[in-house]
């Protein structure tokens, strides 16, 4: 494919960042944007004379002016979006979580399979330079064999009793803490190690929400014995900014890792990596990190970038997989339905 | 082009943000906190020649702005670099009411842009979609009234705007912006950036130029998209005359000395530096080392 033709579905706070990023894209043309709201559409229209505004997303899908899509409506549209780009051949991102049950998420990762089309979900951590660092060296088996893991996103998104509004105030629509925020942590883990296997125990609390969850916890198990516990709270007034942090335990030694960087503990020292005994640490802006185009960080443009360039020349992903975001739908789905069992 | 100053005292420091330390920028907040630490470090920074200023909006620009508007005497030589707009307020009131309706409470709740009050209301965003430069202008308005009264030498648009309008490619956004605060402000148009390369290249496409460009530059590349040798290439092709190049974060690399930092910065084509310190030690060996 010489130009990936693209369109947005859902032109709110991520319609507006996904646009601007892939839109520097040299293979990329913008060719069309829906959203149900008419007010940002009209503002925009005069200065996107090449790009065709829609009020209603199937009409986008079946105009034949996109090879891909980028779907970033309330979570609770994502399955059926999907499945009608998938219908009409056409490549999907979606934002994250994937959508609202593991059924549907299944089916979409089966069909996209099977007609071969690009597939991403928007777990964009997958992208950030810190944890790509960590994902290579326990691919290199650099802290020995990994037996637990401690994963936490913590953050003062929701600090008083006021109701969230529109889709967020609901769960089943993909509102709470558990999937804005856990779904990012659950995928990561999905990342380093891959599918879980058992859920022992999870609780969800509230703070100050009354519809939603406020703090998630789970503990999980994983292939080859290794175990997780998840520790989400999204109404931690101590952090100024959100913190996603993991603690990995190995017989060789220990990761700590945040979005601010990482610290290694090696018992002894590895000498093929250079990394002496002890704990050595590397702030992120020691890390390589070579992106395209900065908007609101690195990771967001790697990950669009990664899923274009997939279009562009045919073949997989890098990224998160339908496949993958599924195993996570069913993580998320698991830790409810163990919360309402208690 | 009016020639911008060479160091300009910036304030990161003030604000939390410190790009090697998470604790170090807690620890220098809680300092900060208090306002009449603030002033000392200007006063600091005046003492050991620094003659310019970078301010970001925020809740404290306000009340610095009021104390140098009170001590205009004192002060009649040193020259304000703002930039807008807030970007913690927008993403608040987007967060809570959505685009529009917060566009709407900044323009017309508690700021009586003069001769728009009639609009008042619901219906008033909906009649600005149809004139999205006038409602730019307003919105630049109320950014720019913590600055009245000083001695603004050039408005910046901050980074995060810059950016992500600049990925839209509409040349009117960037154009309108700069004649506006030519004309009404009678100051140098400016852009924050982290993909200075970029937007430089789009600038001379769209035939804009009398432009400031500050963008990240520094020794280990850091913050420098698409890479340091894109900037280097950009710096030393630049023509002063159309784009002055103001470097900010020039230490940000952390394991770099200031000597080797400043040494870097010394040896490129660039017309003016900001950097933040905040003890007189630091301020004066920095201003020292800063030869452009
Ligand atoms: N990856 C991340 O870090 C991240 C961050 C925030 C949000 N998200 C995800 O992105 C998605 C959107 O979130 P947001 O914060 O942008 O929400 P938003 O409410 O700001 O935007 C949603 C947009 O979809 C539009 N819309 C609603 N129904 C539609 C329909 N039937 N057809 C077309 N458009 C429709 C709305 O008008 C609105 O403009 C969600 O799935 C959310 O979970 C991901």
């Amino acid at each position: 494919m010489d130009k990936v033709r693209v369109g947005i579905i859902g032109f709110g706070r991520m319609g507006l960042t996904h646009y601007s990023i892939i839109n520097t894209h040299p293979a990329v043309e913008m060719t069309a944007i829906a959203d149900t709201s008419s007010m940002m559409l009209n503002m925009i229209k005069k200065y996107l004379p090449n790009v065709k505004m829609f009020e209603d997303y199937k009409d986008l899908l079946k105009s034949g002016l996109v090879d891909a899509v980028i779907i970033c409506t309330p979570s609770i549209l994502h399955y059926e979006a999907c499945k009608l780009a998938g219908e009409n051949g056409i490549a999907v991102f979606c934002e994250k979580p994937f959508t609202t049950s593991p059924e549907q998420s299944l089916e979409l990762a089966n069909m996209f399979e099977q007609k071969g089309l690009v597939n991403q979900v928007g777990y964009v951590y997958r992208f950030d330079v810190v944890f790509n660092k960590v994902k290579e060296y326990l691919d290199q088996n650099l802290i020995g064999k990994v037996s637990h893991v401690n994963a936490q996103f913590l953050s003062a998104t929701i600090q008083s009793t006021k109701p969230a509004k529109g889709w967020r105030s609901k769960r089943e629509n993909g509102g709470g803490a558990t999937y804005e925020m856990g779904s990012h942590v659950f995928d990561l883990m999905n990342f380093f190690i891959g599918k879980q296997q058992k859920v022992y125990g999870s609780l969800l609390n509230q703070v100050y929400s009354e519809s939603v969850e406020d703090i998630c916890s789970a503990e999980v198990q994983y292939a080859d014995g290794i175990t997780c516990s998840f520790h989400v709270n999204w109404s931690d007034y101590t952090y100024r900014k959100p913190m996603l942090k993991l603690d990995f335990h190995g017989t060789k030694g220990k990761i700590q890792a945040d979005l601010y960087g990482l610290k290694v503990y090696l018992r002894d020292e590895n000498k093929e990596h250079g990394i002496p005994e002890g704990w050595t640490t590397t702030p992120m802006n020691m890390l390589p990190d070579p992106t395209p185009y900065y908007v609101r960080g690195t990771s967001f443009t790697n990950q669009l970038y990664a899923f274009a360039d997939a279009v562009k020349e045919s073949r997989n992903t890098t990224g998160c997989s339908f496949r993958a975001a599924s195993e996570t739908q069913e993580l998320i789905h698991t830790i409810f339905e163990n919360n309402e069992k208690q | 082009m009016e020639k911008i100053d060479k160091i300009i005292f910036g304030d990161n420091q003030f604000f939390g943000i410190n790009h090697r330390s998470q604790e170090k920028a807690e620890e220098l907040l809680k300092r900060f906190s208090d306002v009449h630490n603030i002033l000392k470090v200007y006063d600091d920074a005046f003492s050991c020649g620094i003659k310019a200023v970078m301010l970001n909006s925020n809740d404290r620009a306000e009340e610095i702005c009021q104390y140098f508007r009170d001590h205009k005497e004192k002060y009649s030589d040193i020259a304000w670099y703002p930039s807008v707009p807030y970007p913690h307020k927008y993403a608040d009131m987007v967060n809570e009411l959505g685009i529009f309706p917060a566009i709407n409470e900044v323009l017309f709740k508690g700021n009586s842009v003069g001769g728009v009050l009639g609009m008042i209301g619901k219906g008033a965003a909906a009649v600005f979609t149809k004139d999205a430069m006038r409602m730019m202008e307003m919105l630049l308005d109320v950014e720019f009234k913590i600055y009245r009264g000083l001695n603004v030498k050039c408005y910046f648009l901050l980074n995060p705007i810059t950016d992500l309008v600049l990925g839209y490619n509409i040349k009117d956004v960037f154009e309108h912006y700069c004649e506006y605060v030519q004309k009404k402000y009678k100051v140098l148009p400016g852009f924050i950036t982290l993909n200075m390369p970029y937007l430089k290249r789009k600038l001379e496409e769209w035939g804009i130029d009398n432009v400031v460009i500050c963008s990240t530059i520094n020794k280990a590349g850091f913050n420098m998209f698409p890479s340091k040798e894109e900037y280097e290439k950009a710096i030393a092709a630049n023509d002063p005359e159309k784009y002055q190049l103001m470097a900010m974060s020039p230490l940000a690399s952390g394991s770099i000395s200031p000597k080797e930092s400043f040494d870097y910065i010394n040896s490129l084509n660039l017309q003016s530096v900001v950097f933040g310190a905040s003890s007189k030690n630091h301020i004066e060996s920095s201003v020292e080392l800063i030869k452009l």
